[in-house]
């Protein structure tokens, strides 16, 4: 069965935990002890029941009414896990909101359609993140419509907003858009009398629907292997890894990089047994031909592949603190989890999450997007985003402060 | 609840201990001889061509099941492990949260200093507390074992917190996605070695285990993994609900964990 991963988005207030709260409530996915638990909570506090206790259970969360970090729960619905990834909603908690973010394939935008909340700015910078990410469908939920009497006009005005901006920011991926009230589970699970005008899908039918439509993509067929480390194993050393993409067969000949070097594979484990092939998403263990060559860090790719780069190249990035020229190795890339210095770095330009707009820039001030371009210290296999998304994504970083994220275009 | 797929759980597991092994140099693995840290072992085992490459810490109170005893003389010398049985002191007049607290945590400081070590794999997971699912893959902790909550790092896709610049520590949680029943389906298409303290015996057996002080079984007939299974599958109520430090009063396992509880 494949993970049926969502993630949701939004500006704080909005709803998103209280969407997750009771979608688990309804389809039954909570056991009653755990919504007796938020029950006594809420009144505890002096709240009305709360549905977003479920998902928020610190402290400070539930008392302050906020999400500060992200958590994650499993709705069963039309005999399927699906795994609901809450994110914080506030400015400061944007690097929280990114770690939920960075593993969802489908994504809710939970939008308020009360007074003086709608489309906001945070809203939009969610949204443009998540593209980033490589997210393969939008689900737009219009939420507290209770307190627009269940308007369509009004519902309508913000869907229009919410075309306009994906369009502004080119996110051409399928888009669906369903009013809901979270609070009073109106439109969530059933069907909601209170909208007539509404002829779609209530809001899990639609994620159901695009799930299965827009999910998993099935991997490339090129073979790329991410090794983790070499290690001695009785008197023979192995390589372990993590086959990214195509798969993998006893004697095939693979092209060692940033080394460059060939070599074959003369023996694989899988799971601890000895196997004649292996899928991608599995991790190998390998004794190689000639293994001299191979570290943590190499990409062991088909004979016949090549990478996009081995040092230089240009990519869309998202900064949390402000990014500008570095030429002194101080800063770093994170990718696999291996620290890359940076030699040099180069803005191009700035784009607004806000509303797609690009200008030339030598800066990329917080919470902006620009493109830059990257030299590395020293050879490391990159790949295009869009052709091996795991060698084509990144974090930047100065020591352990967390700069921001990068794409490779 | 239903099962997730255990191919993709298990692959994402050994990913994860393989690369906490790789980053830290002296690596432990907390094991209560309860079903998920047995689990995350047997997973180790995979990951490592049959040897589990790190010391094994068992905190033993002295008031665990005499049936946890019997098991973990026979699973440790069946796998071979490199077993470090950490003493904690039990002060009578203590339970849940200063005990587990006091006792539990303070022993485990004490290995910690004296081996060392700058990682340790936990095997916790999500579904079984809501602070729990709050957690990061690699979550550092403070000299003093805290848990910054409020500030927890970036985990980028497989970026996770590698280095510390503190004195302190990184909890791997290789479990972290797993839901109990996928513990239990693991169990069965593995045939891992389970503490007997799960099955039931005169109407009763525990479904998570603690110590002798704190631990309530629950009614059921359940002897084998495929009636635990069954039974799972229609229960409603919590994993937990025979531990007494998750309820005795509200925020008691946030505060647990911060305090360096696992």
């Amino acid at each position: 069965m494949i993970v049926n991963r969502v993630t949701l988005l939004g500006q704080k207030d909005h709803g998103k935990s209280t969407v997750i709260g009771n979608l688990l409530i309804s389809t039954g996915s909570v056991t009653p002890e755990r919504v007796s638990e938020a029950r006594k909570i809420s009144a505890q506090i002096g709240k009305p029941f709360e549905p977003a206790f479920i998902m928020d259970s610190f402290s400070e969360e539930r008392e302050q009414g906020l999400t500060i970090d992200t958590t994650r729960a499993d709705i069963v619905y039309n005999s399927k896990i699906f795994e609901f990834i809450d994110v914080p909603g506030h400015l400061e908690l944007l690097k929280n909101m990114m770690s939920g973010a960075s593993s969802g394939d489908v994504a809710v935008v939970v939008i308020s359609a009360k007074r003086g909340e709608g489309f906001t700015v945070q809203t939009r910078r969610h949204i443009f993140i998540a593209s980033m990410f490589g997210m393969r469908a939008l689900i737009v939920a219009v939420n507290k419509l209770d307190y627009i009497n269940y308007d369509e006009q009004k519902f309508c005005k913000i869907c229009d907003m919410v075309k306009a901006y994906l369009k502004e920011i080119g996110f051409e991926r399928p888009v669906e858009f369903v009013p809901i009230s979270a609070y009073s589970s109106e439109n969530l699970v059933k069907a909601s009398k209170k909208m007539p005008w509404y002829g779609g899908l209530p809001l899990m039918k639609a994620i159901d629907m695009f799930i299965s439509k827009y999910g998993e993509v099935p991997k490339g067929s090129g073979l790329r292997i991410l090794v983790q480390s070499v290690t001695e194993s009785g008197n023979e050393k192995v390589a372990f890894g993590m086959i990214y993409s195509g798969s993998l067969k006893l004697g095939e000949k693979l092209r060692i990089q940033p080394a460059g070097a060939l070599t074959a594979v003369k023996k694989i484990y899988l799971k601890g047994a000895s196997v004649k092939a292996a899928p991608a998403g599995t991790n190998v263990a390998l004794e190689l031909a000639d293994i001299s060559k191979v570290a943590r860090g190499s990409v062991l790719y088909g004979a016949e592949e090549k990478p996009y780069s081995m040092g230089r190249f240009e990519a869309k990035v998202f900064a949390i603190k402000s990014l500008h020229r570095e030429t002194k190795g101080r800063i770093h890339i994170k990718i696999n989890n291996n620290d890359v210095p940076i030699k040099l770095l180069n803005v191009l330009n700035s784009i607004s999450p806000v509303n797609g707009s690009e200008e030339k820039a030598s800066t990329i001030r917080p919470n902006n997007s620009g493109i830059i371009t990257l030299e590395l210290k020293s050879k490391y296999p990159i790949e295009n985003f869009a052709r091996c998304a795991e060698l084509g994504r990144f974090a930047i970083y100065d020591g352990n402060d967390f700069l921001g994220i990068g794409t490779v275009r | 609840m239903m099962e997730q797929d255990l191919d993709k759980l298990e692959e994402k597991s050994i990913f994860i201990i393989r690369e906490a092994k790789e980053k830290f140099g002296n690596i432990a693995a907390l094991w209560s001889m309860g079903k998920d840290s047995t689990t995350m072992l047997a997973i180790a085992r995979k990951a490592f061509l049959g040897k589990i490459p790190f010391p094994v810490i068992h905190i033993d109170n002295g008031i665990d099941f005499p049936e946890s005893y019997k098991f973990r003389y026979d699973l440790a010398k069946k796998w071979n492990m490199d077993l470090i049985v950490a003493k904690s002191e039990i002060r009578q007049e203590l339970s849940g949260f200063s005990c587990c607290g006091a006792n539990k945590t303070t022993a485990l400081k004490k290995i910690m200093a004296e081996y060392k070590f700058n990682a340790l794999i936990v095997s916790i997971r999500r579904d079984e507390h809501g602070i729990r699912a709050k957690e990061r893959y690699f979550s550092p902790r403070t000299k003093d074992f805290t848990w910054d909550y409020k500030n927890q790092p970036a985990e980028l896709w497989n970026n996770y917190t590698s280095k510390l610049d503190t004195k302190g520590h990184v909890r791997i949680h290789p479990i972290l996605d797993w839901n109990e029943i996928d513990i239990w389906n693991y169990i069965r298409e593995n045939d891992v070695p389970i503490n007997p303290l799960y099955y039931s015996k005169n109407g009763l057996r525990y479904r998570s285990l603690g110590c002798t002080h704190c631990t309530v079984a629950l009614k059921s007939n359940a002897k084998t993994v495929d009636q635990i299974i069954k039974e799972l599958e229609v229960t409603d109520t919590e994993e937990r609900s025979g531990r007494q430090q998750d309820k005795e009063k509200e925020y008691v396992m946030e505060k647990l964990r911060s305090l360096g509880y696992m």
